[in-house]
This record gives C-alpha cells, structure tokens and sequence, in this order.
C-alpha cells in the first residue's frame, strides 16, 4: 500500500519519472493489483497512479492491458474512481 | 608773471599733487583689502580641512573567511555548489550590499550555503538509508522505510528529488509491490 502511494507521489511531484516506472516494468505490476480485489485500498491507489503515468505514456497502459482489466472492473470501485476512469481514460 | 597768477599756479600743482597721492592712498587701500581678504579665504580653508582618519591595519578575525583549495577528487555533485558553474550560488552573489557591512554580507552568504548544503546532505543521507533498506531482505526493515518514504514524499517538494536517485528508487519500490507475502500487509502500523 505504502509503495503505491510513494509512487503516486513521486509521480505526482515529478510526471516525468514516469518513463523510469516504464521502463522498469511498473505498469504491469500496477495492472496486477488493479486486478487484486482483496486489497481493495492498494487497487485504487494502483489507478491513480496509473492515472498519473496516462498523462505521458498512455499508450504503454494501453499494451499492459490495463484498459481492458479497468472496463472490467469498473463496477467494483467507488464513484469517484469511476468518475476518474470516465474522465481520464 | 603776476603774483597772482603764480598763486593760482601753484594751487593747481598742489591740487594735482594732492589727487595723485589720494589715488595712490587708495589703491593701497584696495591692496591691503584684497590681501586681507585672501588671507582670511586661506585661514577658513585650512580649518576647514579634516585630515583622514587614520586606518588600522585589518586583522583577521576567527570568523574570517578563507578559501581552501577544492580536493579535485571532492568536487560537489550538484552543478550549483560548483564554483566554475556560470548559474551557482557563488555567483549569484549581488555587487551591493544594503547598507551592511561587506564582510557581514559575507557571513550571512557563508551560513546561508552551508544550511543548503547541509539540508542537501540530510536529505540525501536519509534517502540512501531508505534505499539501503528497501534493498535488505529483512520484511520490518522494507515496511519502515516504504512507510516513511510515503511520510516524506506527501510533504516533499520537487527540489527534494535533486538529492536521491529515482532510478535506484522506484524498482526497488516495484520489487516491493510485487511482494507477495501476507505477513508484510498484516503488520500492524502504528
């Protein structure tokens, strides 16, 4: 959980260490515990960051599946997350 | 020649005499004025004249800066801390000084580097610990330093991030997420 959100963080204060997280592989893993619904807190702070990294590398989301696994998952989250999903997909 | 006419004579010449030595009397007069005159312009002068104060020869204080020759080996990393660099804080100094004293202008410049110096050193040192123990295998070790990394980084401004390196960071903060062990997430936090 902490680990998310330091990542959202770092993303949030530097956009571009975003291509770091990329290249290392981080999407994929985010899109991992997007999935996970036993940790439903890690999940939604996975999207965040997920949102933050769509600002500059959308299409590397696009490739890690992590449109698909959003779509499928949408009703599981709460309404501001959604709100999120439909505004910055 | 009449008595009378030599009389008459003799009053003019003695009348020409007399204007002659009025005029000289005069121009005498207009001398001793503008001598007089000069001499009193001379005497303001000189008491108006302050000599300059005498300068003790400058000694140096404990407090006085010196400049040490730069190691080679220790040159700073951060391009602003370098001296040779066009944008540093060496040369951001201004030319004018406030109305203070040049050498307490200095001072507040040398304390003012310092503290950058040494906040740059804190953060630096404190993330490399955070670093060094993310990449340990102990899992309590992992949660306190993921834990006050996110502490820090919620207050952390941009300019923090000049003193720890994001590509030693953010894998290792991966390597973290992809932990699959139950035991780190049941951890109580306190």
């Amino acid at each position: 959980m902490h680990s998310v959100v330091s990542i959202t963080h770092i993303l949030d204060i530097m956009p571009a260490a975003s291509k770091i997280l990329v290249n290392s592989g981080g999407v994929e893993v985010l899109c991992q515990k997007m999935q996970n619904f036993e940790y439903i807190d890690v999940a939604e702070s996975a999207i965040k960051a997920l949102e933050k990294v769509s600002y500059e590398n959308g299409l590397s989301i696009l490739n890690a599946g992590g449109m698909e696994i959003m779509i499928t998952m949408i009703d599981f989250f709460v309404s501001p997350t959604q709100v999120n999903y439909i505004l910055n997909p | 020649m009449p008595a009378r006419l030599n009389n008459l004579c003799l009053t003019r010449k003695s009348k020409v005499i007399s204007g002659l030595i009025f005029k000289i009397k005069i121009k005498r007069l207009v001398l001793y004025i503008k001598s007089a005159k000069f001499i009193i312009n001379f005497r303001i002068k000189e008491l108006s004249y302050i000599p300059p104060p005498i300068q003790a020869p400058i000694q140096k204080s404990e407090n006085s800066i010196e400049e040490e020759p730069i190691n080679p080996r220790f040159q700073p990393l951060n391009p602003l801390q370098n001296k040779n660099y066009p944008d540093s804080f060496f040369n951001m100094k201004p030319n004018f000084s406030f109305g203070k004293n040049a050498r307490d202008l200095e001072e507040e410049y040398r304390l003012l580097e310092e503290l950058i110096n040494t906040e740059n050193r804190y953060h630096a040192l404190k993330f490399k610990q955070i670093i060094t123990d993310l990449k340990s295998q102990d899992e309590f070790k992992i949660l306190e330093a993921v834990t006050h990394l996110s502490t820090e980084l919620s207050m952390a401004q941009e300019e923090n991030f000049g003193s720890f390196q994001l590509d030693f960071l953010i894998p290792e903060l991966i390597n973290c997420l992809q932990m699959e062990n139950p035991e780190i997430m049941s951890i109580p936090l306190f």
